[in-house]
Order: structure tokens, then sequence, then C-alpha cells
């Protein structure tokens, strides 16, 4: 990879990052209504009080001002203070979304071997039985509403057999100091039915996309080559489809990951796993609306980086990115 | 050098379809001796590709040999064990396919891919295989600097070149060409059949030129076989064809095309279209668009193909076929 394409890609993020915060500043500009009474409880009518308060927020700077006090307050994480948790956002929000993640490195790398596999091994038995079944069962899940699909995990494997725990992220009221072995086991024992169930809702689309991959990439003709050459079929779907197929099928997954970090709202809510989707629902509910902001940067940030990796990533699995 | 390398013998394959049966080959019987050429000829979808392919059993998933023997080297590739076809794929018999753009792997260097086939059949080290590989770039004239490069890196008529040189990797006996230049531009297509020609003599190997361009066989092969709706019509040495063309068929193909060294100019095209394989017509096939077509006799009863002396064969009503 040359620096020339890397800081070509650099600029180019930033060029976006820059374009998305000036947006959501324009936006919240924008927005009817007015910032003070909407950051009050009561109407204020006291101009005094009102231009304090226009202080406070800086509203009485000119726009330029505005935008550049926004612009720092968002590259150091500055959000401002929740208006339910009383504190500050990003303390808040930093814990919740590493709880996501948790969840997140749980489930994803599971739904992403599954989708893989699956859709290699679906592509593969093209239009026969297994493809037949897999496809099935796959748009069978993927069209339940995951809130469902874990609800019904939940009734089954938590409250009918008792399987594993489905409240939180710990056993209430156990406290411990350290991470040691007993909290893990705690926290695994607790990340099973949320981690299967979130599993359950991803998987699919990867699988779907790695087997329309795999399905055309046998139509190509250097399919035909590979098997002229005399490759086994074998040989030619691992040397020759798989690393084609991987193409489309890695852009779809580096693209999701990004969402992680907003996680599965409906399983985080069901089994009340304290992470950064439940917070924006509540958030959503309560109209805390410096966390809904803060939120929604995060997840453009994450959009943005998923972005870069990928073309950074590309440059390695896609040769013909690397001339550019 | 009189001994067949490869002898196709009745070759009926057919495609299984949802309404029925699509009969692409039909019957078709040739010949090619050990350094020979012969050109494979005929309009689109008469069974050129599905006859080459079958060859090597490389048939897509619906179709089949129906019957009819494929010798090569006397030995019957039709019942060949797995195992067996896959070695003897490209160490034998290598394919040079129609979609030069599409026919290598984009992610893969192209010496990569040459390597492969090089370490699939024999035992040699990646090293003395890329070696190989350099020297094949030499010989179809691509700059052996060049040999990490990826697909999208060479022009059309580069990757056709490697694309032979993949072909040449294992020193297979017999090389097919299906219409290896259809997908380049005039220029190029005269380039790459120079170079065909030129190392068909320089190698000594056999091949099997498929192309719906006649021009092209006269000035690659010793041998013609016309190929019209699943049946072989005209079959015989390249020039005696040319000059002594029997079958009205044959004589309508050569005026169609002009030669490739020449401008391309607009030439009498054939009224009609081929007929449907699925639903073939009674007689003769090309009896809806033949000008000779005798009624009660073309459209009843087939002409069977007939040795006329010194190897040229003809299946027309009209030219011996009555015997
Ligand atoms: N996979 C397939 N399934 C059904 N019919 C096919 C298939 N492949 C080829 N055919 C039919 O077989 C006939 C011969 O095709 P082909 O061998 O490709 O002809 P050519 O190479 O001379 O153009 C055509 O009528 C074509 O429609
Ligand atoms: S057999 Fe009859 S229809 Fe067929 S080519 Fe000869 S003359 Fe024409
Ligand atoms: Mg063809």
């Amino acid at each position: 990879m040359s620096l020339r394409y890397l800081s070509k890609r650099l600029m180019y993020t930033l060029f976006v990052f820059l374009f998305v915060v000036t947006f959501n500043f324009v936006l919240f500009r924008l927005m009817p209504g007015d910032p003070v009474a909407m950051l009050s409880k009561e109407i204020v009518s006291d101009p005094e009080a009102r231009a304090a308060m226009e202080k406070l927020y800086g509203l009485d700077k000119p726009l330029p001002i505005q935008f550049l006090n926004y612009l720092k307050s968002m590259i150091t994480f500055d959000f401002g203070q929740s208006f339910q948790y009383r504190e500050d956002v990003w303390t808040v929000l930093k814990d919740k979304i590493a709880n996501t993640l948790i969840l997140g490195a749980a489930s994803v790398p599971l739904s992403i071997i599954i989708g893989v596999v699956g859709g290699i091994i679906a592509g593969a038995h093209h239009g026969k039985k297994l493809d037949i079944g897999i496809t099935s069962f796959t748009m069978l899940v993927y069209a339940v509403p995951s809130f469902w699909l874990a609800m019904i995990f939940l009734l089954i494997f938590g409250v009918k057999l008792g399987w594993a725990p489905f409240n939180g992220m710990l056993t209430a009221g156990v406290q411990y100091n350290s991470v040691n072995w007993a909290y893990l086991k705690d926290l695994f024992r607790h990340l099973a039915l949320p981690a299967i169930s979130y599993a359950l809702a991803c998987f699919g689309s990867y699988l779907m996309i790695m087997r329309g991959s795999i399905v055309d990439i046998y139509g190509e003709d250097f399919v035909l080559t590979a098997r002229a050459k005399g490759l086994s079929e074998r040989q030619v779907r691992n040397r020759h489809i798989v690393p084609n197929a991987m193409l489309p099928t890695t852009n779809m997954i580096v693209m999701s990951l990004a969402f992680i970090i907003t996680g599965a709202f409906s399983i985080e809510v069901l089994f009340t796993w304290p992470g950064m989707g439940r917070v924006m629902v509540d958030s959503v509910m309560r109209r805390d609306y410096p966390m809904l902001q803060a939120s929604n940067y995060i997840i453009a940030l994450m959009v943005i980086i998923a972005n870069f990796v990928l073309d950074i990533l590309y440059t390695y699995i896609d040769p013909r990115v690397r001339v550019e | 050098m009189s001994e067949r390398l490869l002898e196709v013998k009745d070759l009926r394959t057919y495609f299984k379809i949802t309404a029925g049966e699509v009969k692409a080959v039909d019957g078709v019987s040739f010949f090619l001796n050990h350094s020979e050429s012969i050109g494979l000829v005929g309009e689109s979808g008469c069974g050129k590709t599905t006859t080459a392919l079958s060859t090597i059993r490389l048939l897509p998933d619906n179709g089949y040999i129906h019957s009819g023997q494929i010798l090569f080297e006397g030995r019957d590739i039709t019942n060949l064990p797995e195992k067996e076809l896959r070695d003897f794929r490209w160490a034998q018999a290598s394919m040079i396919f129609q979609g030069a753009m599409n026919a290598l792997n984009p992610v893969q260097k192209v010496s990569d891919q040459i390597v492969e086939a090089i370490l699939l059949h024999e035992k040699v080290t990646k090293r003395d295989a890329l070696e190989r590989v350099k020297g094949l770039f030499d010989l179809v004239g691509i700059d052996v600097k060049r040999v990490n490069a990826y697909p999208h890196e060479f022009s059309g008529g580069m990757r056709q070149r490697a694309i032979i040189a993949m072909a040449l990797a294992c020193n297979p006996k017999l090389v097919i060409g299906d219409e290896p230049t259809t997908a380049l531009d005039v220029m190029v297509q005269a380039q790459i059949i120079d170079l065909i020609n030129d190392l068909r003599h320089k190698l000594n190997m056999s091949m099997l030129m498929i192309t719906h361009d006649l021009s092209i066989i006269t000035e690659t092969c010793d041998r013609i076989a016309v190929m019209y709706a699943g049946k072989i019509v005209e079959y015989g040495k390249t020039d005696v064809v040319v000059r002594k063309t029997l079958h009205p068929y044959t004589d309508k193909l050569i005026h169609a095309f002009p030669n490739i060294y020449q401008p391309r100019v607009m030439v009498e095209s054939i009224p009609g279209d081929p007929p449907d394989l699925f639903n073939p017509p009674a007689g003769c096939r090309f009896n809806a668009r033949c000008e000779h077509a005798v009624k009660g006799l073309c459209d009843c009863k087939e002409p069977p193909l007939v040795d006329m002396g010194g190897e040229h064969f003809v299946a027309c009503h009209l030219r011996g076929g009555n015997q």
C-alpha cells in the first residue's frame, strides 16, 4: 500500500468527518424551537435569566465561534451533562459502549462464522436440498423480528429450562473486586442467551451475501479455467471461489461492525443488558438530548472509521484496489 | 506421425432442461493426428463449445455424454474415473477459453495461477515452476518483468497471451482453443493468431481450434470440421475443403467471412438462423436455409457423412449422400 493512497484515504475520511459534524451542527441550529426553552423545564421569560442561559450554553457567541466550540467539544468527546443520569455524557456512555462491545465480541464472530461458512456450503450446493434447507432456515430466522426470536430464546432456555440467566450482565447483588475467574464465569453465563440470540439475529445477512457471491462466482470463466487445470472441486472452491466471494462479504461485515456499537436495541432491552442500545432507547423515552446526540455522533464516527478500515483492508484482499 | 492423438467417435452430448433434452452434439466424429491442428467451425450455438468441453469432460452440471467415445491416445475419456480425469486435464489437454477477459482469477497473480497448474501436475519446486513461468512469458511475448502482475494490470491481448502461456505450462499434447480471439479487437486478434501459429510450429503441438470465423482456421489449421446444428457436415484437409467445397453450408460460411488480415467489410451473412437443438428438424438440418434443398428428400431423410476420398467427408444428399 502506498503512502499516497493512505494519505488520500485519510484526507477523505477527515473530510467526511467534518461534513458529518457540520451537518449535525446545522441540523441542530435549523431545528424548530427555542433551544433555551428546550433546555429548561420552565418557560424562561425573564430576559436576564435567558441571557444567562444563552451565555452558559455559548449561544450568545457568533455562529462561526459556536461552530468551532461545537467542533472542539465533539473532538474532545465533551458532550455535556446527561439529562437522565445528571452526569457527564461520555462518562456514562463509555461504560455502556464497553458493555455493548462485550456483547458484540461474544456474538459477532459467531454470526460471521455461521454466516460465512453457511454461505459457502449453501452456495456450493446451489439449488440442491442442502442449499434450500440452509436458505429457508436463514430466511425464516431473518424474517422473524429479532426481539421475538430473543423472547422465544429467553422463555425456553432462560425461564422454562433455566439453563442460563437472562437478566443483566452479572448476578444482581454480587460484588466483584477485580476481574477474576468468578467474575468471568458470571459474565459468560449472563452472556450466553443474549449473545446467541444476537448472533442468530445477525448471521442471516452475512449468509445470504456470502451465498449470493459464491453462486455468482461459480459462473465465472476463471472457475471453468481452474477446473480445466485439473483442480478438484474442493480446491476450486477454496482457492478461487471463496477468496473472490469474500470481497463483497467483507465489505458488508466491516460495515455492519460499525453498527455493533448501537447494539441490538431489542436484545439489550429484553435481557436488560446495560449497553448502548438500551441507553439510546431510554434516552429517546426521556428526551435525553445530549445523550442522544452523543450516541448519534459515536455511531457516525464508527461508520466513518469502518469505511476507512475497509479501504485499507481492501488493498490487501483485492489487488485491483492497489494500483490507484 | 500418423498415429491418432484424438479420435472422437459418434459423440452425443445432451443437456437436460426442464422441457426435455437439448441435443447439442448429436453424433459427431472426427480425428486428429499428433502435431496436427483441426479447426471446428460453425455458427454460434451449433455445439462447438460443447464438443470441446466434452473432450475434457468439463460439461456444465446439466450436460452429459449420452453415448460415443473420445479416444485420447487410445484411452477412452468418457469413462475415466474422476481422479484420472483430473490428472488428464491440462497435463494432456489444456484449454484456452472464450472469455479472455475473465478467464483469470482477478485476485491472484497471473504467474501464481500458472504455477498452480504446474505444481498440480508435476513434482517440481515452486521456484522451478516460477522459472518455467518466466520462460513461458518470454515465449508468448510478455515482458518477464511483469511476472508479479495481476490480471487487471494486463491489457486484453496480454491476458490472452498469459492464458496461452498457462495452456502450455504442462506441455500438453493437445491445446483446445475455444474462440481464443473473439473477445479481442481486430488488431490484437491478428497478433494472437500469429502467436498461436508460431507456437504451434515451434512446439509441434496438436490443436483443436474452435471458431465461428472461418478465416482464422484457414490461417491456423491442417484440417477443418464444419459443424451445423450438432453435427459435422463437412470434414477434411483445410485446403481441400476451402478449394473444393462440397457442402452448401460450408460454401455460405466461406463467403460470410473476410480474411482477418484485411479490414472488416460488410459481408454476405447467411440468411436465417440455425435450428433449435431442442427440437431439430427432420432430414438435413440445413434444409430450411439451403438453396439446393430437394423437396421430399432433404426434409425427410438425413444425409450420412460420406467419404469422398482423400479424407474428405461430406453430409449432403447432392454430394454422394444418396449412395
Ligand atoms: N448448460 C446448457 N443447458 C442447456 N443448453 C445448453 C447449455 N449449454 C449449451 N446449450 C445449448 O447447446 C447448444 C450448443 O451450444 P454451444 O456448444 O455453446 O455452441 P457453440 O459453442 O457452437 O456456440 C446451443 O443450442 C445451446 O443453447
Ligand atoms: S442435403 Fe439437401 S438441404 Fe442439406 S445441404 Fe444438401 S442439398 Fe442442402
Ligand atoms: Mg461456443
